[in-house]
């Protein structure tokens, strides 16, 4: 008994030694930097005497169902034959990334080279930056031609990725090619069941009064049990609503005022009337009341159920929503006005840039590599940027004689073939987007979804501009706008469901001092300053 | 005469089985009906209250998941649908996280219970003269921890742990509050004769402590065995922080990667059909893979029960 005790015990241990002990880096030999590139512009960026040499370690977010496996994944080992650039990687889903990232760069261990699709924040840049994380302001100088040029030619790009203390510490993605020449992107318009106007011999509406009327009629359309004259998928799209009264509730519930200065949009009329029109909405059910909830999974399946369900909702393309067969029976609205209080038509858009996507740590031997090889997925001119998106043309798609494009994967398969080529580019891919090239996809959908996606992109308007806050300034901003922001969702949901008047409790909501708003907004319009200084 | 004959009958019947009147005349007791009217009907409530996530999660798993997704399934399912449970056995994943999640529990598990054991049983002791010191060390480990990021160091930098099983075995190994229940239970239930008469005998510590101690715990192990095995089984935390190799991932690990990051609300115009395809394909496999994750669980808890119920009586009379 004893003895055998003794063995288990042994045993378990033994075990667990042997286990510990089997994992060793080995890390290449070095090399002194410029030396192992090749001439700018020229591919592979290594030279061929230091091929197969040079790897870098990632570390990214990834999604286990869209791009589950990087080493596996075609885009990557593309890259690797263009580049002649190796990786090992360190892919976490979104969630568990966010630890990762926390943890790593805080306490400096198991640093990557690189952070690719990175999901940099505010304040990840500013704390880390110049630390753990590496200025990038001279490398693109030096060795990244093609992502110099587009801050070159675009100055409100180069200053939406410049922290406070003047340095760039990530590379963003960047939309460039806009329709019309916009200066802004937006993903969520709102689209109305044309068919259900035509039924019921409606115009389309213009005015807050006119679209309440409409959603009224719909509401005798909608006889089955899931069935909404309009359709919201959480606070996002609501806060759309308030566009239709002048307040652009994007970022900070502020927005830039004609003839300069900021405006906090929660304290004035604009933003009661707004309430009292979504107050209606809700008490009439003309929308769903589940709103806060709602998902854009649980709208699709709705949608796609088999009914004719939604009035209106808002998304990027009608198919995501009421599928394939149903989404010509939908149009775009214009944005709309409130005739007294809001004459200007605008949704709440976005500069064309999303931060944070790349970095290079302090650690990283071969930081001119890592800028040189990133800089290839700027090139609007190469394929490259592509590569992470649709695939390589000749193999996932192909040019038309018409100038368009298409996809050859076909559409039963390709799901299951683009799991294992592209990299979920929706959220924090570090490339350039020419929309341009978009614009020329020849499938029927998007043939239809386009045009209407181009006319409402010209409405859109940035309320408030993407700035950095400095450390001090970030640090007062987390708790104020924490504080503020679920102050005034509250008040909003309270509001919309509560019966009676709204009068009493709006005035006591108006009291935002206690909030410390007076600082809020003097960090807010500070920022505002400098950013459009 | 025919009252008296129905008095008598029924007298007779009363003293035939007297028990059965006095009880059925108690159960009938006016306070007693509502007693167990209110109670029974608590009960049933709370069975339905436990019942139901259960019924729900299994009847969603085997429905079509965009009906489960608005709402037209909330208990019995409204359709067949199996995709979700063969999508499961396809991924490759969930297998290699089931296996890790396996011996992760075995070892950790053993190596807990030896640790545990000897502690407690050596604290338990009452001529064990560092016995207070120690215990006040234990302790002060349940009030204060190192925090996140020094733990973190400490598994990543001087254990050199990180990215291997072993940093979710070692490292959670003791627990300071099994260490009290064991020792708790070896001052209550092993009498200090006994040592004394195994040592006139001839026994020294260590055969006292595998040839009589040990056999006579049986119930505490198997309660620590349980805790032990159900909270690793559940535990996703520290393979979290202190793994990076997917291969290594155990099961919990494998399923909260799947089901948190499909949370995207606002589709990208141009790939957003793989976004949606990707979270419905998840939709459809939420359910089945909560299924498959607690299946060892509900197997192992039926036949552990009592001594569960145990376990927990150890703790609250003479903890």
């Amino acid at each position: 008994m004893k003895k055998r005790i003794m063995a288990i015990v042994l045993c378990v241990i033994t075990a667990l030694l042997v286990i510990a002990c089997g994992d060793k880096k080995n890390t290449g030999p070095e090399h002194s930097n410029p030396q192992v590139l090749t001439e700018a512009g020229v591919y592979p960026i290594i030279k061929d005497d230091y091929k197969g040499q040079i790897r870098l370690k990632i570390m990214g977010a990834n999604n286990a169902a869209i791009d589950p496996d990087w080493g596996d994944n075609k885009f990557f080992k593309r890259m690797e034959t263009l580049t002649g650039v190796g990786f090992n990687f360190d892919v976490f889903g979104d969630d568990m990334y966010t630890e990762k990232k926390g943890l790593t760069l805080s306490t400096n261990k198991n640093l990557p080279d690189i952070f690719f699709k990175a999901n940099f924040n505010n304040y990840d840049e500013v704390t880390y930056g110049g630390k753990t994380i590496r200025p990038l302001n001279g490398l693109i100088d030096g060795y990244a031609p093609n992502i110099k040029k587009i801050l070159d030619e675009n100055p409100l790009i180069k200053k939406c990725i410049t922290t406070t203390d003047g340095n760039i510490y990530s590379l963003p993605t960047v939309y460039l090619n806009l329709p019309d020449n916009t200066e802004n992107v937006m993903r969520d318009f709102l689209w109305i069941n044309q068919s259900w106007l035509t039924q019921l011999n409606l115009k389309m509406p213009q005015t807050t009064g006119e679209f309440l009327a409409v959603l009224r009629a719909f509401k005798a359309k909608c006889t089955a049990n899931n069935a909404y004259p309009l359709a919201i998928a959480g606070l996002d799209h609501l806060l759309r609503i308030f566009n239709f009264f002048g307040l652009d509730m994007y970022q900070y519930w502020v927005q830039g005022k004609d003839g300069g200065g900021i405006e906090f949009g929660p304290t004035t009329d604009k933003f009661r009337t707004a309430l009292e029109f979504l107050r209606t909405l809700q008490k009439e059910g003309l929308i769903n009341p589940n709103w806060s909830s709602f998902t854009a999974a649980e709208m699709s399946a709705n949608g796609g159920s088999g009914d004719n369900v939604y009035g209106c909702f808002m998304t990027a393309a009608p198919q995501y929503v009421v599928g394939f067969t149903r989404m010509t029976q939908y149009v775009t609205i214009d944005p709309l006005t409130c005739p007294g209080v809001n004459d200007k038509s605008f949704w709440s858009a976005q500069l064309p840039v999303q931060r944070g996507c790349f970095s290079i740590t302090a650690t990283c031997k071969y930081p001119e590599v890592a800028i040189r090889w990133i800089d290839s997925l700027y090139d609007l001119g190469g394929e490259y940027c592509l590569w992470a998106v649709i695939g390589k043309q000749g193999e996932e798609w192909k040019w038309n004689a018409n100038g368009t494009w298409e996809s050859t994967v076909p559409s039963s398969e390709y799901s299951a073939v683009m799991k294992k080529t592209i990299i979920q580019p929706g959220d924090g891919m570090p490339f350039a987007v020419d929309e341009e090239f978009w614009g020329k996809q020849s499938t029927p959908e998007d043939l239809f979804t386009r045009p209407e996606r181009n006319k409402q992109m010209t409405h859109g308007w940035v309320g408030y501009p993407m700035v950095y806050f400095n450390k001090d300034d970030l640090k007062k901003m987390s708790d104020l706008a924490a504080d503020i922001g679920s102050y005034i969702t509250d008040f909003i949901a309270k509001s919309m469901s509560t019966e009676g008047h709204i009068g009493g409790k709006w005035d006591d909501f108006k009291k935002f001092n206690r909030l410390r708003l007076d600082e809020y907004i003097g960090i807010l319009q500070k920022s505002y300053n400098d950013f459009y200084s | 005469m025919h009252n008296a004959v129905a008095k008598n009958n029924g007298r007779s019947l009363n003293a035939g089985c007297p028990h059965l009147k006095r009880s059925k005349r108690k159960r009938m007791s006016r306070p007693d009906k509502i007693f167990t009217i209110v109670n029974y009907s608590f009960l049933i409530l709370m069975l339905g209250v436990f019942i139901y996530p259960l019924v729900f999660v299994f009847s969603a798993s085997i429905t079509k998941p965009s009906e489960v997704l608005y709402g037209k399934m909330w208990l019995i399912p409204t359709s067949l649908y199996f995709d979700g449970y063969v999508a499961i056995f396809k991924y490759k994943d969930i297998w290699t996280g089931y296996l890790n999640s396996v011996i992760i529990v075995v070892l950790g598990t053993l190596l807990s219970l030896a640790v545990t054991f000897m502690a407690g049983y050596a604290l338990s002791r009452k001529d064990f003269y560092a016995k207070k010191f120690l215990m006040w060390i234990f302790t002060f480990t349940m009030f204060f921890g190192g925090g996140l990021i020094p733990t973190y160091l400490l598994i990543s930098e001087s254990l050199n742990m990180y990215d291997s099983v072993v940093s979710l075995i070692i490292p959670s190994a003791v627990s300071v509050w099994n260490i009290i229940l064991i020792r708790t239970y070896f001052i209550s239930s092993l009498p200090q004769d006994l040592l004394e008469a195994a040592k006139i005998d001839g026994c020294d510590n260590i055969r006292f402590f595998i040839m009589v101690a040990i056999p006579l715990a049986v119930p505490i192990i198997a309660v620590i065995t349980l805790y032990n095995v159900v909270g690793r089984w559940n535990s996703y935390f520290d393979a979290l922080i202190f793994l990076s190799d997917p291969a290594k991932y155990p099961l919990q690990l494998v399923i909260r990667n799947l089901l948190t990051q499909n949370q995207i609300n606002s589709l990208d115009p141009n790939v957003g059909i793989l976004e949606l395809e990707s979270m419905m394909k998840v939709e459809g496999m939420k359910y089945g893979v909560i299924i498959v994750s607690t299946l060892p669980m509900l197997v192992i808890y039926p036949f552990v029960q009592k001594y569960f119920i145990k376990g927990i009586m150890v703790g609250s009379l003479k903890g």
